[in-house]
């Protein structure tokens, strides 16, 4: 049997435009809003941002601080590492 | 039938105690507060949570203090072999990942500390339900 060769070339500007699509953007904010809600008790707690990087490059990124209050109530309490799971 | 699950907090407690003094569940507190020896804190990192009938996945936080900081390092280095190694010690636990320590002081006491997380399967233990009489 005669072998074949199979050449794949990868588009990496597609690569890139997709990683910052905005429907991707849109489900990573949302997916942050909902460790954000987890980590912060429903609202109860205040200062837990969520905050789209868009000037990271070249990917979408969001990410959830823990400000103020929130950030000594995250260093007592590991809201933020036990809100992970909400994001999925 | 049913299957109880451990806590996984109390069980990596009991655990680290074979090996190591002051395996505590919760943070000591006080202005007195002062680990000149290694305090291995225990915590419950959430995770993701009951997988099947008979297993529990549960990330652990482990908070390795004191004072010295060079005892500090070398005892969370100490108790993460450690924790590698639960599986091969307990057949009802598998670990799925973990990391390694990070220097991460105490920010209200300035105490050195370092921090890390493992995740781990528990298998549950079955036992027989019987219904209560009236």
């Amino acid at each position: 049997m005669a072998s074949t060769t199979i050449k794949v070339k990868f588009n990496k500007g597609a690569m890139e435009a997709l990683r910052k699509d905005p429907s991707l953007r849109a489900d990573l904010v949302k997916r942050a809003e909902m460790v954000a809600r987890k980590a912060s008790d429903n609202g109860r707690v205040e200062g837990y941002k969520v905050t789209d990087l868009v000037l990271e490059d070249p990917r979408g990124a969001v990410s959830v601080m823990a400000t103020g209050h929130a950030a000594y109530h995250n260093r007592k309490n590991h809201a933020l590492l036990k809100a992970l799971e909400a994001g999925k | 039938m049913i299957v109880i699950f451990p806590d996984p907090v109390a069980k990596a407690i009991s655990y680290l105690s074979l090996f190591y003094d002051n395996v505590l569940g919760e943070e000591p507190d006080g202005p007195d507060y002062n680990p000149t020896v290694p305090h291995i804190l225990v915590g419950d990192g959430g995770g993701p949570g009951v997988r099947s009938h008979s297993l529990l996945d549960a990330r652990l936080i482990f908070d390795i203090r004191c004072t010295d900081r060079a005892v500090a390092s070398d005892t969370s280095q100490a108790v993460a072999a450690t924790l590698r190694d639960w599986e091969f010690q307990d057949s009802s636990v598998t670990l799925l990942g973990g990391d390694t320590p990070k220097y991460s002081p105490d920010a209200d006491r300035r105490l050195p500390a370092y921090l890390f997380t493992f995740t781990f399967a528990f298998r549950g233990q079955p036992k027989t339900l019987t219904e209560r009489e009236n």
